[in-house]
Formats: C-alpha cells, sequence, structure tokens
C-alpha cells in the first residue's frame, strides 16, 4: 500500500512539473517522446545488469557493450538492408561481449571491475577502427533512411504521439524479469546465486554456468540498447554514442538496489532530464539564458544526486562481484 | 630481499605485463586481419613509429609524462582499493588549473610574474584534488560506489571545461583553443626537434615519491592495509573515511597535475583544444599504465614509456599501414582485459617457481 501511496505520488508529482514546463515554452508532449527514446537504452541495459548482478556478477564494461553493439547494428542494418536486422546484430554481438564477461568473471576468477574497464576502453580504441575499416570515413556513420528502425505514430486526445516498440519491450521485459525473480524457482536459484553461491553449488546447480548465461542475458539486453539508440533513436553512429550512458544504466541499477521495475523508474528519471537538457539547449527564448555545454551536464548530476539519495538504504547481494571458488 | 630474489621478481613482473601485451597484440592483429589490413606492417609502424630511434623515442617519453602522473593516481587509489576511473576528470581540471594559474592570473597580476611555473603545477594540483573530492565524499558519507560517480565527474568535468574553453578562458586571438599559458610556465624543450620538456622529471620525481610515501610513510601504510583487509584496519584504529579521503585528495592531484603538465610541459600549443582532444584519455590511459605496472607507483614511471609509445607509434600506423590510430586504444583495452585474468598470470608465476620466488 505505502509503495502504492509513493508511487502515485512521484506520478503527480511528475505531471505537476511537466504542466509548469508547458508554462516556459516547452512542449510537455515532445518532452516525453524524448524522454521514452532516452529511456529505452538506459532501461534495457539496466534491467540485464539487475538480472546479472543478482547472480553475483557485475558487468561495468555496458557503456563499452552500447558502443560497439550501437556501431555494429549500422553495419548489419545496412549489410541485411533493413534496421530490425540490425537490431538482431546488436544484440547478438551484445550476448557475445557478455559471454566473454561472463567467463572472465566465472572461470577465469577475473577481477569484474577490471575487466569491465578493460572492456570499455577496448571498446574506445574499436569503435573509431571499425567506422574506418567499414566506411572509410573518421567518427561517423549516418546510414540511409530506409535501413532505420521507424517509430511508430500513436495518436492520443488529438495529438500524435511517437514511440518506439522497443520502449513498450523494455516496459514488458521489466515486469517479466520482476516476476521470474521473485515468483519462480528459476528466480530463486538466481538470487541465491548472488547472495551464498556455495548453496547453490551444494544443490547441484553449476554457478559459473548460470552466472554465465545471466551474464550473457545482461549482454544482449545492453547491446539491444545500444541498437536502439543508432537505429531509432539517433538515426545514425557518433564515435562517442553512449556518451557514458552504460554508468547512467549501472547507476539506476545500484538506485534501484537490483530491482528491474525500479530500475525502470530510474531509467524514466534520467531519460527525462537528459531530454528536458537537451530541450533546454535547442528552444528558443530559454537556450540564451544558459551555457550550452552546462545544461548538457544536467543528465549526470541528476545521476549523481539521484544515486546518493536513494543509495543509503539498498542492500546488495553478498556474493556480488567476488569470484567464486571451487574447493 | 637479496639481490636475486628482486632481480627474478621484477622479471617475472615484466614477463607477466608481456604476456598481456602479446595477448592484446595478437587480438588486434586479429580485428586488422578480418578488415583486410596488413597486422604485420600496422605492428610494424606501430613499434617502430614509438621506439624505432632516438628521436621518435624522445617523443614517446613526452606522451608519457602526463600518463605517469594519471598512472601513479590510478595506482595509489588501487592500493587503498579503490578504483579511480575519475582521473580523466581530475585531469581535464588539472589543464584548466593550468591555464587559469599560469596563463590568466599573471596576466591581471602581473607582480606574481617570477612565480608563474610553480604557481601553474599548484593551480593544477589543486583543482586536480577538488575534482576528486567529490566522489570521495559521496563514497564516504552515502556508500556511492566509485567507479559510477567518478565517470558521472567526468562528464561533468567533461563539459564544463569545454563550457570554460569556449567561454572565460578563450584565446581572443585563436578562439578554437584556451588563452595559452605564459612563456615562463613552459617546461623548456630537451632536445632540440622534439617535443619533449623538462616536465618529465615533474613526472617521473612525482611519481617515485608516491611511491616512497606509500612504502614507508604512516598514511601510506594505513592506505594499504584499508585496501588488503578493511576489517584489520578498523581493529587496529585506522580511520577508513580519512585515509579514503586522503588517498582520493593524492590520487587526485597527481592525476591534476598529469593534466597540467600537458599544458606547460609539451609544445608546439601551451594551452587547452576546444575539442579537449589534446587532452582527452590521458586519464583513462593511465588505467591501463597502473596496471600493467601492478599499481606500483614507481613501476609507472616504465610502463607509461610503453603506453605513451604507442600514443605516438599509432600516429605513424594510421598514414603508413592505413590504420586509424584509435586501434592502440582498443590494444591497450585488451591488455587490461587480460591483466584481470589472475590465471595467466598464474601461468607466468610457475613458469618463474623454479628460480625461487
Amino acid at each position: 500500500m505505502r509503495t502504492l501511496f509513493k508511487a502515485s505520488l512521484a506520478v503527480s508529482a511528475f505531471v505537476a512539473i511537466l504542466a509548469l514546463l508547458g508554462f516556459t515554452g516547452l512542449s510537455p508532449g515532445s518532452l516525453m517522446e524524448a524522454a521514452l527514446l532516452a529511456m529505452t537504452p538506459l532501461a534495457l541495459a539496466a534491467i540485464g545488469e539487475s538480472l546479472n548482478e543478482k547472480g553475483g556478477v557485475s558487468n561495468i564494461g555496458i557503456d563499452g557493450i552500447f558502443l560497439i553493439t550501437a556501431t555494429v547494428a549500422v553495419f548489419g542494418a545496412e549489410e541485411f538492408g533493413n534496421g530490425y536486422a540490425g537490431v538482431v546484430v546488436g544484440a547478438i554481438i551484445g550476448s557475445l561481449l557478455g559471454f566473454i564477461h561472463g567467463l572472465l568473471s566465472t572461470y577465469a576468477r577475473s577481477n569484474q571491475i577490471v575487466a569491465g574497464i578493460g572492456l570499455n576502453i577496448f571498446a574506445y580504441g574499436f569503435v573509431p577502427y571499425f567506422l574506418m575499416a567499414a566506411w572509410g570515413f573518421p567518427g561517423i556513420r549516418v546510414p540511409p533512411k530506409e535501413v532505420l528502425v521507424p517509430l511508430r505514430v500513436v495518436s492520443f486526445a488529438n495529438t500524435y504521439f511517437r514511440i518506439s516498440e522497443f520502449s513498450v519491450l523494455a516496459v514488458a521485459l521489466a515486469a517479466l524479469l520482476h516476476f521470474i525473480l521473485y515468483r519462480t524457482p528459476l528466480g530463486l536459484r538466481i538470487r541465491a546465486c548472488g547472495e551464498s553461491p556455495e548453496a547453490v553449488d551444494v544443490a547441484g546447480v553449476g554457478v559459473y554456468s548460470l552466472r554465465v548465461i545471466l551474464s550473457t542475458i545482461g549482454g544482449a539486453l545492453a547491446g539491444l540498447g545500444g541498437a536502439f539508440m543508432s537505429l531509432a533513436w539517433f538515426g545514425g553512429v557518433v564515435k562517442e554514442i553512449s556518451a557514458g550512458r552504460g554508468f547512467i544504466a549501472l547507476a539506476c541499477v545500484v538506485a534501484s538496489g537490483l530491482e528491474p521495475l525500479l530500475s525502470l523508474g530510474f531509467a524514466f528519471i534520467f531519460g527525462f532530464s537528459e531530454a528536458l537538457a537537451y530541450a533546454i539547449a535547442v528552444t528558443p527564448g530559454i537556450k540564451e539564458m544558459v551555457p550550452y555545454h552546462l545544461v548538457l551536464s544536467i543528465p549526470y548530476i541528476v545521476t549523481l544526486a539521484i544515486v546518493s539519495i536513494f543509495i543509503g538504504k539498498r542492500r546488495f547481494p553478498k556474493a556480488l562481484g567476488q569470484p567464486y571458488i571451487k574447493d | 630481499m637479496s639481490l636475486r630474489t628482486t632481480v627474478v621478481y621484477v622479471l617475472r613482473r615484466i614477463a607477466e605485463a608481456s604476456l598481456a601485451l602479446i595477448i592484446g597484440l595478437a587480438a588486434s592483429s586479429f580485428l586488422m586481419a578480418i578488415y583486410g589490413y596488413d597486422p604485420g606492417k600496422a605492428l610494424y609502424w606501430l613499434f617502430y613509429g614509438g621506439f624505432g630511434t632516438s628521436t621518435v623515442f624522445l617523443d614517446s617519453l613526452a606522451y608519457a609524462t602526463p600518463l605517469m602522473l594519471t598512472g601513479a593516481a590510478f595506482a595509489v587509489c588501487a592500493s587503498a582499493g579503490i578504483f579511480n576511473i575519475g582521473t580523466e576528470g581530475q585531469a581535464y581540471m588539472g589543464a584548466v588549473g593550468a591555464v587559469v594559474f599560469g596563463g590568466l592570473l599573471p596576466k591581471l597580476v602581473p607582480t606574481l610574474g617570477f612565480a608563474t611555473m610553480p604557481l601553474a603545477l599548484l593551480g593544477s594540483a589543486i583543482l586536480g584534488m577538488m575534482w576528486a573530492l567529490g566522489p570521495a565524499l559521496l563514497k564516504v558519507l552515502r556508500g556511492v560506489h566509485e567507479v559510477i560517480s567518478s565517470i558521472m565527474f567526468n562528464w561533468i568535468a567533461f563539459y564544463t571545461v569545454m563550457y570554460l574553453v569556449r567561454g572565460p578562458i578563450t584565446n581572443p586571438a585563436r578562439p578554437e583553443m584556451s588563452l595559452p599559458v605564459e612563456p615562463q610556465a613552459r617546461f623548456p624543450v630537451l632536445f632540440r626537434g622534439s617535443i619533449l620538456t623538462g616536465a618529465i622529471y615533474v613526472a617521473v620525481i612525482a611519481s617515485v615519491t608516491t611511491y616512497l610515501v606509500l612504502k614507508l610513510t604512516k598514511l601510506g601504510f594505513e592506505m594499504r592495509i584499508v585496501g588488503a583487509n578493511p576489517d584489520a584496519a578498523r581493529y587496529g584504529g585506522v580511520s577508513i573515511p580519512r585515509t579514503i579521503i586522503a588517498t582520493y585528495l593524492l590520487s587526485g592531484s597527481l592525476a591534476g597535475l598529469g593534466g597540467g603538465l600537458i599544458v606547460t610541459g609539451r609544445p608546439p600549443v601551451w594551452s587547452i583544444y576546444g575539442t579537449l582532444g589534446n587532452i582527452a584519455n590521458t586519464g583513462f590511459d593511465g588505467i591501463g599504465v597502473s596496471l600493467i605496472a601492478m599499481n606500483n607507483p614507481a613501476a609507472v614511471v616504465v610502463s607509461s614509456i610503453l603506453i605513451g609509445g604507442l600514443w605516438n607509434g599509432s600516429r605513424f600506423m594510421e598514414p603508413y599501414a592505413g590504420v586509424c590510430s584509435e586501434l592502440s586504444r582498443a590494444v591497450i583495452g585488451l591488455i587490461v582485459m587480460a591483466l584481470s585474468i589472475p590465471e595467466a598470470l598464474r601461468f607466468v608465476r610457475r613458469a618463474f617457481k623454479r628460480w625461487g620466488t
């Protein structure tokens, strides 16, 4: 009941803010459109990562997965001549990267943070290299419009609203994973894998294989987010396309205490702050008042504020980040 | 340690780093071969351009200079069990400090002209330190993991510095870059025809001093014990929050100094580009430098030369082998991933066991 009360309080506060913003000349409708677009990659990656972290492995290489999959998804879309095929390519490459990180974190007993940092640095170098190798042009690729993933237009109270089916997918997946984690025997195993891997091992379930599978799923969802970014949201790829969003997705995960549904909510808040920052930076009448570059740092400041407010109450799986070593 | 054990220990560390380097190079050769490049030619130019002649080697040392400091900065935090990947943002702020205290202040207050260089160095260290305070306080007071907060601080620093370089501290004559530092704040070029300046002395002295602080002082001991065993530290009466903040401040000042030395110690620009092109990635590649040196601030002096050489050599790889220069960063990332695998290091350790360590 209390959660419901809090949620309705948050929603009404949000609607009030949106209405107030309407008076300043920012259109609430286009803000919501942009917010949902910005939410989607964060939410997809955050959902995958909360599943992954419930199982005891944290992957801070999400930012690198975003970058790599955003780029190869464009390549795939152009090769197959279809945006959805590009998204599939992104998800497959993402799952491959997640699989590699899973192997490193389990069988190879790597330091998970170091492996993740390595993945990010690799991506920062690989993406400009790949852009150059695939298209012979430095730093940016804008594919033809036909191979992009189109947004759906829904009419809503006499206005048109553009939305992507992947935003809906993100919401559905968050609900599905919440159900799996807390209502099924499989979810119990996953949570036990992060709390006490010894017990899971004794019960005859392979800790390593389960963690590798979770890591692969997490990577696939992050890859879906990366592909969404280049093919559905921006309509192209630049070498800094992720702009630290992988870490904002991680911030969603830790601020929510690894709850998929809550992390979806945080992803929306961060997406909204990004949409707002962008709207401020381009809307005439407002953009003159504040320096452009400082406005662009708003999402990162919001992330810091939200994580520091919400993290205090959270508890994390006991074995999170620890390599499990069988005796 | 006897001399023989020390030598074997150093050799083993070199072998471990080399194994990671070989893995990184092999994987990137594979990537090059897929896209029809000639890996042999690319790697030849990468290494010839980094270490092949004395001229390019001196330039590699110049590129290694800031990496030494960001590497030492990461190493300090790593010894206390903290992953300070905020060195990137701290280096940006340090570069701003150098411009403000070495370029802007002497213009406004000409009487300070005699102290421009020390002021620029001090200013960059202080700004880097201040930028490290944020993640430190968030970690200590709120338990926010430093990896997340540091990246947010990096991006805030990125946009703040971009705003500053194009606004308050821009060069009116050349709006695409910041004010240059005054000639008194610039380190002299050591050899004609190279970009190596006296800044490297500052970097080496700072790295070795950091090593000595870690090994010999009470603070260094507290940092290491907090990193190795927080429970033991707590029972031993060490204040963990105080140690973490002190570690961060030391680390931030080193990273800031590293960013500042790019401005005061690398001809010919002596300023920050509006795109941040000349100061970007200094912090991130410092992570690789530190990990290759097994997070030892003294060994960072050597490993930074390797990464500095890769930076320098990649500028030759692009025109002569046609491979995008940023592939060198992918090599660094692969090296870091290889270094995260204890099993790979254990393989080297077993090989060295016969010799007694």
